[in-house]
């Protein structure tokens, strides 16, 4: 209750203090636009020369691109602004420090208590996308689907938090190894179904780097319907990894603070 | 009954050994060489609940290292420690709450964007503190820190002086009562440095704190610190009151003579000289002896003993080593 | 001839400086390498029994290795840190030191990319006719040329606002959508596709990608390129003048 007080209280605060600046405010609507332009375009290219993309229909890739931009949206808002470049931005300013000082759990104050709001002007574009492909699809979703999709999308949000805190983990034991551009990079690969890459590469974003739960995985579901062995796999997996993220933290700590030894 | 208490604490800790270059890149990524560094060693000290004590010595010498153990955040090789009958590196909320440890050189954390008020209403939801507590304690730091003007500024644009005023005011919102304080006054001008040093003097007459000090500025330790604990090389080289510190690291007083014509005197070493006045650095034990023969044979006009300067004292001291 | 020295210096300390950072350099390989890479795999889901959309793809990766521009960090943060006060007191123009950090950087990420790409390539059955190779080799000069003192004028931009990144971005993605990467020229809807072909994107990426690729009239690609490179020489050249006198005026 106090963790979510918390977060409240520094998302109001932050919320407030960004509207002060109505440039960027515009700003970030036309980049949020841009951005999202950029990836759709190239879809609706391939549907000018083709039907389908690797078995995927040009709605269910619409839905496929506006949940990315949805989970994209909501890291960048939530967990980018705590974690990005976490061994400049959290170890070496001191601001893990501060936290280990602070009475509330050390990987909630780390991962969770900054948060940009001015970001979530992204899932604007995004629940248009999403509801442009929704609109342009052949079958209405089910309820079954939804349910599933809303679930899916949770348990997606969790283990995009898990993979962020995971990455910033490494910095206790090699600090100088900043991996973020390349995160960021691995990231891209969930705007497109996975179906479109090669096998090995399909077995480690569904199982390694699990980039398929973030976006194919819930726009299959939503239009497709709901399979139970999907959804139990999806929790598991945002289960599994937050345990691993937790442990890492904890891992990490022990060796920040010197208790290993 | 003690605020805080170090018995026997040590830190090692293991630092890896790089060379330069490419290959050496490469290679430490497979196998990495370590050096042992011992900073701190055997440390023991009690401070008593309302003591103000001053923590200093050279760079390097462990000070920051020691803070951080007893604050909670560092754990430590070895040794025992009890800061308000906890220990600190298990880090309990209850404890947490009675602490504070403020750094000159971060004084402020958190989002930037956020103004004063906004930080200070984020500490009393983040460490429980009642609102009315919160609004009494508030308008007394409001008064001491010169607050007011300051509550609707955001934090990235406040100036170096500003920002130590609010990180002190963000500890001390919640009434801690160990007050951990690092370089408190680094980087500050003459006239900021004074103004923290005055607060931290009412702050400590009007709530009793503890307060363990660093600062590298001995006006700082002289101000505020009846106690001064010196460690060099992570060990602690004196505990006591500080006026006994000068003569114990300076075998040494100084002899201020203004003698009328005459030669220039000739005993002990003279450390200053201009018309007619000269400053003489005199072993202790013969002070006495020295003054005798300088009456006799000099014209004197004016004679005084005076302790050397502390920051002269301390700065040799720093530089020759303290053994 | 003294430029050409001053320049040789400052590429040679930032080939150095930058050989500590050689795992930061592979994640900018990897992050050069992704856009063209997706674009691959989606065109090869089209179109999986056409052999040059691997090869046109290869050739585009190789070609954005050997052209990214950073500027927006190496030059834009020194305005806004102030520390570009320094060079513009140096007896030697402001642009060398950017341009050597933009060659060093190139060429680490050709070094450390381009051999990966290469392989991969050929062990895919990717074949390239190597006359069109050497032939297309000066319109990669002059792409190259091109990205830089595109994402140099955009970078410029940071004289006015702080949201230099944005517009860098912005910039980066027209190249994307208009210059072959995010699909190729060709399949394009008209209109767009006439639009695209003349534009200063497609001459930075995709022509001469598809030079080495499929072969081409190298006069006519070269002209479209010269075109633009004085065009863009001629921004530049106004846009630092302009930004100069503003950030002296405001002093820092």
């Amino acid at each position: 209750m106090k963790l979510l007080n918390l977060l409240g209280a520094s998302f109001s605060m932050s919320l407030r203090r960004s509207m002060a600046f109505r440039i960027n405010l515009v700003f970030d609507v036309l980049l949020a636009f841009v951005g999202l332009g950029t990836a759709v375009a190239p879809v609706l290219i391939v549907f000018t020369q083709a039907d389908t993309l690797a078995g995927w229909s040009k709605a269910e890739t619409l839905v496929l691109i506006g949940t990315y931009q949805l989970i994209t949206g909501l890291r960048g808002t939530f967990v980018d602004p705590n974690l990005s470049w976490f061994p400049d931005n959290g170890i070496r300013n001191g601001k893990l420090d501060s936290y280990l000082l602070q009475p509330a759990p050390s990987l909630f104050l780390a991962s969770l208590s900054l948060s940009s709001p001015l970001t979530l002007i992204q899932l604007v574009p995004g629940l248009g996308v999403l509801g442009w492909g929704i609109a342009v699809a052949d079958v209405r979703p089910g309820p079954a689907g939804v349910l599933g999709y809303l679930l899916l999308v949770a348990a997606a949000l969790v283990v995009t938090w898990a993979l962020s805190v995971l990455l910033a983990c490494l910095a206790f034991w090699a600090p100088k190894l900043q991996l973020d551009v390349f995160y960021h990079s691995a990231w891209q690969l969930g705007r497109y179904p996975t179906d479109i890459f090669t096998r090995p590469l399909r077995v480690v974003l569904t199982y390694v780097f699990p980039m398929a739960l973030i976006a194919s995985v819930p726009s299959a579901t939503l239009l497709r319907g709901a399979h139970w062995p999907v959804l139990l796999g999806a929790v598991l997996a945002a289960t599994v990894l937050s345990a691993l993220a937790a442990t890492a933290w904890q891992a990490g700590l022990r060796r920040y603070t010197g208790a290993t030894s | 009954m003690t605020a805080i208490e170090v018995a026997g604490l040590s830190m090692s800790f293991r630092a890896p050994v790089r060379k330069p270059g490419l290959r050496a890149a490469f290679g430490s990524l497979v196998r990495r060489e370590y050096r042992e560094v011992q900073a701190l060693d055997d440390i023991s000290f009690a401070i008593a609940p309302g003591e103000v004590v001053g923590f200093i010595g050279p760079n390097g010498a462990g000070k920051t290292t020691t803070m951080k153990i007893l604050s909670g955040i560092l754990h430590p090789t070895g040794g025992d420690v009890r800061v308000l009958e906890s220990v600190p590196w298990q880090r309990r909320a209850g404890f947490l709450k009675r602490i504070a440890f403020v750094r000159g050189s971060q004084p402020v954390g958190g989002s930037q964007e956020l103004t004063v008020m906004d930080s200070l209403e984020y500490q009393r939801l983040l460490y429980d503190v009642p609102r009315a507590d919160f609004g009494d304690t508030l308008k007394v730091l409001e008064e001491l820190l010169r607050l007011t003007p300051l509550l609707e500024r955001q934090l990235r644009a406040l100036s170096l002086g500003e920002r130590m005023r609010v990180g002190l005011a963000l500890a001390l919102i919640y009434r801690p009562e160990v007050l951990f304080l690092d370089e408190p006054t680094i980087g500050l001008d003459v006239t900021a440095a004074g103004q923290i040093r005055e607060f931290a003097a009412d702050y400590v007459s009007q709530t009793g704190a503890t307060v363990l000090l660093t600062s590298h500025y001995m006006a700082d330790v002289a101000s505020l610190c009846p106690r001064l604990i010196l460690i060099d090389r992570g060990r602690v080289e004196y505990d006591g009151p500080l006026a006994e510190l000068s003569a114990r690291l300076s075998p040494y007083k100084l002899v201020r003579i203004t003698a009328r014509g005459g030669p220039a005197p000739d005993v002990g070493e003279v450390v200053e000289s201009s018309e007619g006045m000269w400053v003489l650095r005199v072993p202790r034990d013969e002070v006495a002896q020295t003054t005798a023969r300088l009456l006799q044979s000099l014209e004197v006009v004016d004679l005084a003993v005076e302790e050397p300067p502390l920051e002269k004292v301390i700065d040799r001291a720093y530089r020759e080593g303290l053994r | 001839m003294r430029t050409f020295v001053l320049l040789g210096f400052r590429i040679r300390q930032e080939v150095l400086e930058w050989s500590g950072a050689w795992w930061f350099l592979a994640t900018l390989v990897v992050q050069a390498v992704i856009g063209p890479l997706i674009g691959l795999f989606v065109w090869s889901a089209v179109y999986p029994d056409d052999p040059t959309i691997a090869r046109y793809y290869v050739a585009i990766i190789l070609v954005t290795l050997m052209t990214e521009s950073f500027e927006q960090h190496t030059f834009s943060e020194r305005i806004y840190d102030g520390t570009i006060s320094h060079e513009l007191l140096r007896p030697q123009p402001v642009v060398i030191g950017v341009l050597g950090a933009n060659l060093a950087i190139r060429a680490w990420l050709t070094f450390l990319g381009a051999p990966v790409v290469l392989l991969t390539g050929l062990s895919l059955g990717t074949g390239f006719d190597w006359r069109s190779v050497l032939v297309s080799l000066p319109a990669v000069v002059l792409a190259a040329a091109l990205v830089f003192l595109l994402t140099f004028l955009l970078s410029m931009t940071a004289f006015w606002t702080q949201r230099v990144h944005a517009v860098v971005g912005f910039g980066h993605s027209l190249i994307f959508l208009f210059g072959g990467t995010a699909a190729p020229v060709g399949f394009l809807p008209d209109l767009w596709r006439q639009v695209a072909e003349l534009s200063p994107f497609y001459a930075m990426s995709g022509l001469p990608a598809e030079l080495a690729a499929y072969g081409g009239s190298v006069w006519s690609a070269l002209a479209l390129q010269l075109f633009w490179l004085v065009v863009l020489l001629a921004a530049v050249g106004l846009l630092w003048r302009a930004g100069v006198r503003r950030y002296t005026a405001v002093g820092s």
